[in-house]
């Protein structure tokens, strides 16, 4: 399996150029501010619909990795986050361009990036046959808790407002009862439609909320234009910084890169979490935390090194339990469907030659992140002006062909609307989209398996199942613990009101 | 304003969730062989409950605060009536509009031709009044339009549709 994964990369060299496409046009979008990797995955799915699984899927893996990778761009030139993962490259990357070394900084950003890759998609490489191997013991009762504590850790984790992740979660989960339900097929809130019998597709949710939402925020900003001034006389020379500055990185980069993977396996929060906690784990622990924030390279370090390695650590549970990180590797699992490949504890031995042909894109595109980055820095920076308001409704027409492409229903097309207005919704609300995701994917994954296991439970009962039990207690602790800190914020901030 | 984000998407939810609970009692039950004891129903009704509780909160919360905001004499009217907002936020309305014109003809015309339409007025749309060029717009919404059903058609062998004059 892994000869076969190999040689389904390295023989098909038009698997390597759509790779290089893919990292390419990953960095543009993931270094121009609004646009980020989630949209490049969703934008170029339909031209992955006559690929091979492979072709397809590694060039949807090198759009990934390359739009986590350009947000340091903009992050270190403008001051703004191209992607939410970059936003704790800000606090000393922009700092480092203001003193002259705007180079030295991307430098920093582009090899650490590359490193935290590695590190992440090594650590994929161990963990994800494992993982599988357990979970392939996983029954009913077994997903039905698994379903709940994920859902638990996407809503504790992933805003302030418990109540509004909460709401988040149960709207994807309303939305995915629509059409037959599991084990009796019951029509169910179809109105007699043979489209809504089929039920929404996790695709069209995502193209309506993470592409055409973006848009209709843009729209919504066309005459209070932010002034955005591009540094473009930034030279790359070789990589900007000196060995001795690489080497005493070196601990700081594999503590980040792990923090970053460790938060990546956790479902719902993605980059834009792993590098604010791995920079404010890196200050604390550093001899010298006063200097973060005044343009030091340990914070770019801290910053890239993680939300690089939390693409390998969100790839982990979406390949052996079949449940994505965040918002990019849910827009994967639409990918990985396409092509007929199905995530879950039985993939290496059903897709073993895709899986293993995963990781190889992987390794390709992080090298290609590097050289891109490095030799044609001065290239993504001109991007950087490309005006968005030509780009953002060929985008939208883009979503539409990938909604189309799909099942070839305009059907789907209308749903895009719909998850659009219905994102630009909840953004006025401030109810975040990542547990709405996540919710439409465990939804039916908790009911299935609570109904499943409602049969069981007269002739196997719960106790025989510690799995079970394990993560029940866990879910407890995340959720008990959660509400203490909450409250202890809420005291915080009203103490800090009333003085 | 504060309180708006909360009182609001509390009462839609909460009407949503009405709704929801009413057609969830309308499942067909199944009760042959093989039926589990929940059913179909239970888990809509989990998730409908949940949420017309989460609304309330809400709604409770909106409330609270809007007492707050007029307590500290900190409640600001809005000078704006329905038609100042859409005309406030007319890009957003109008981005929408020509998305649903777009599909809805994108059978009946035919994807190329709707495509330039559609790419034409939207990047007006997406452009201030002062900085709008309609030549290069008209000429760049050609273009994009034509290289993409050239690519997806022949290409790439995705199948959209053509519409009554055929291309």
């Amino acid at each position: 399996m892994v000869i076969e994964g190999l040689m389904n990369v390295f023989g098909d060299p038009l698997v390597i150029l759509f790779i290089a496409i893919g990292v390419i046009v990953g960095i543009i979008f993931g270094s121009i501010p609004g646009l980020t990797a989630t949209m490049a995955i969703v934008m170029f799915l339909p031209v992955t619909y006559t690929m091979t699984s492979t072709q397809g899927i590694s060039m949807l893996i090198a759009l990934y990795i390359g739009g986590i990778s350009g947000g340091l761009i903009s992050a270190i030139l403008l001051n703004i986050p191209g992607t939410p993962s970059s936003v704790a490259t800000c606090f000393d990357g922009r700092p480092l361009a203001e003193k002259g070394q705007a180079a030295k900084a991307l430098g920093v950003g582009v090899v650490f990036s590359f490193i935290g890759t590695v590190v992440g998609v090594l650590l994929l490489i161990v963990i994800s046959p494992l993982l599988a191997s357990l979970a392939i013991k996983f029954g009913p009762y077994e997903y039905c808790s698994l379903a709940i504590f994920s859902l638990s850790l996407v809503i504790t984790l992933s805003g302030k407002d418990l109540v509004k992740g909460l709401i988040g979660a149960i709207i994807g989960a309303l939305l995915a009862t629509v059409g037959l339900s599991p084990i009796d097929s019951r029509q169910r809130f179809t109105f007699g439609s043979a489209d809504l019998t089929a039920g929404f597709k996790l695709l069209v949710l995502l193209i309506g909320l993470f592409a055409v939402t973006e848009v209709i925020k843009y729209a919504g900003q066309v005459r209070k234009p932010e002034k955005i001034e591009v540094e473009s006389g930034v030279k790359m020379k070789g990589i900007g910084f000196t060995a001795k500055e690489f080497f005493s990185q070196i601990f700081n980069c594999i503590r980040s890169a792990l923090v970053g993977v460790g938060i990546g396996i956790l479902p719902g929060i993605g980059g834009g979490v792993s590098c604010m906690i791995s920079y404010t784990v890196a200050k604390n622990s550093s001899k010298h935390p006063e200097k973060f924030g005044t343009g030091i390279i340990d914070g770019v370090v801290a910053s890239e090194s993680a939300n690089n390695g939390t693409i390998g650590g969100a790839m982990i549970p979406l390949l052996s339990l079949g449940i994505p990180g965040d918002p990019a590797t849910a827009m994967l699992l639409g990918g990985l469907m396409v092509h007929n490949v199905s995530p879950g504890p039985l993939i290496f031995d059903k897709n073993g030659a895709v899986v293993y042909g995963i990781f190889f894109a992987m390794i390709i595109s992080a090298v290609m992140m590097m050289v891109f980055m490095l030799v044609g820095m001065r290239g993504f920076i001109k991007v950087l002006n490309i005006p968005k308001n030509f780009l953002l409704p060929a985008i939208v027409v883009l979503c539409c062909i990938g909604a189309i492409g799909d099942s070839n229903r305009i059907f789907d097309v209308w749903g895009v609307l719909i998850f659009g207005l219905l994102g630009f919704g909840l953004v006025k609300a401030s109810i975040p989209s990542s547990p709405m995701i996540l919710g439409f994917i465990l939804g039916p994954m908790f009911e299935e398996n609570l109904r499943k296991a409602s049969q069981l439970a007269s002739s196997d009962s719960a106790f025989n199942h510690p799995i079970f039990f394990f993560f029940m207690i866990v879910t407890v602790i995340v959720v008990f613990m959660s509400l203490r800190s909450n409250k202890k914020a809420a005291q915080a901030e009203s103490n800090a009101a009333t003085e | 304003m504060e309180y708006k984000k909360n009182l609001i998407p509390g009462i839609v939810l909460t009407i949503f969730s009405i709704i929801y609970l009413v057609l969830t009692s309308q499942i067909k039950k199944f009760s042959g062989l093989g039926s589990d004891p929940l059913g179909a129903r239970a888990i809509p009704y989990l998730w409908g409950i949940s949420l017309l509780v989460l609304s309330l909160i809400l709604v409770v919360r909106g409330i609270k605060q809007r007492n707050l905001a007029i307590k500290n004499n900190t409640l600001v009217k809005s000078e704006l009536n329905f038609t100042g907002m859409i005309k406030e936020n007319r890009e957003i309305v109008l981005t929408f509009v020509s998305l649903a014109v777009y599909i809805a003809l994108l059978e009946p015309v035919g994807f190329l031709i709707m495509t330039a339409v559609y790419l034409f007025v939207q990047t007006l749309i997406l452009t201030p009044k002062e900085k709008r060029n309609y030549i290069v717009t008209l000429i760049t919404s050609i273009v994009i339009a034509v290289a993409l059903d050239y690519v997806f058609v022949c290409l790439l062998n995705v199948l959209l549709p053509l519409g009554i004059f055929g291309f």
